[in-house]
């Protein structure tokens, strides 16, 4: 994304908070739609089931947000609609319009505790 | 390579030797793990859900695609006791959101929890157990708060990821 917001998540499993960002999303918005950001192929969720998610992609508010998106750009009618996701070693990078919007605090704040608490449960702070 | 031998090579080559030397005598661990592998499938089964059952095969693409579902899933097998709640545990590895958790101790004298698993769909699927080895299913539980609302994120794997 040119504009937004980027907050790192420091974390030793960005594959699995990423996955859990992405349920994070769907708690808020049910017609969520994946976009792979390098093939812009759609990724169905599927659950219950095992899937691999690219190492970048975008989480749409739902399929008319995509096509707004897709055709506009970054834009005021579809500002706070997007997540932009990117899995690095040891982050996770979500990229948002406007962190303090609601349903972006939310996914984000919980996603950085639960990377917080997978880092304790795992005693990754031992020495 | 016999089932048992297979099982065996599962655990002791994805960090689970110390399940298997637990075991007494070590050499029957393999037979016992795969005796809960057998055992849970036959309890997905009975539910009407025994082509979601773990599989070697199957561990094995997971343990090349996510590493971490897979350790989850170990983790779950070695230390829980219930087909019923390794059951539970697997399906929440799969996606499946814990909707519910209730638990009830009384020292020395009771123990009892349940669990209710939701998938998007509103599948609904309930799991319980009054065998208080199963207890280790809470230990695997991850939390988070969306705003004030409180999430149980699901099942996680607990062995420190490699550097």
């Amino acid at each position: 994304m040119i504009s937004g917001s980027d907050i790192v998540i420091p974390t030793r499993s960005p594959i699995e908070i990423a996955e859990e960002t992405v349920r994070l999303i769907r708690r808020e918005w049910h017609a969520m739609v994946i976009e792979d950001a390098a093939t812009g192929a759609v990724i169905e969720w599927v659950v219950p089931g095992f899937q691999t998610l690219p190492n970048e992609f975008f989480v749409y508010k739902n399929e008319e947000m995509k096509r707004l998106w897709d055709e506009e750009g970054a834009c005021e009618s579809n500002a706070n609609t997007m997540f932009h996701i990117i899995q690095q070693a040891n982050q996770l990078t979500i990229v948002v319009d406007n962190p303090t919007v609601i349903v972006n605090s939310n996914v984000i704040g919980a996603a950085e505790q639960l990377a917080r608490e997978l880092a304790l449960g795992r005693q990754e702070f031992a020495a | 390579m016999t089932e048992s031998k297979m099982v065996e090579n599962l655990l002791t080559e994805n960090g689970f030797d110390w399940a298997v030397r637990a075991y007494h005598p070590s050499s029957d661990a393999g037979t016992y793990y795969l005796g809960k592998l057998t055992s849970l499938r036959e309890f997905m089964t009975i539910r009407g859900m025994g082509q979601n059952a773990p599989t070697l095969d199957g561990l094995d693409r997971l343990g090349k695609s996510n590493p971490y579902k897979r350790d989850a899933f170990l983790e779950a097998l070695v230390s829980m006791r219930s087909s019923e709640m390794i059951t539970a545990a697997w399906r929440m590895i799969q996606g499946m959101q814990l909707q519910s958790l209730q638990l009830c101790f009384e020292n020395a004298t009771t123990f009892s929890m349940e669990v209710q698993l939701n998938s998007p769909y509103d599948e609904v699927e309930t799991y319980a157990t009054t065998d208080i080895d199963d207890m280790n299913f809470v230990r695997h539980l991850m939390k988070s708060k969306s705003g004030e609302r409180p999430i149980i994120n699901g099942f996680f794997a607990l062995r420190r990821p490699k550097s």
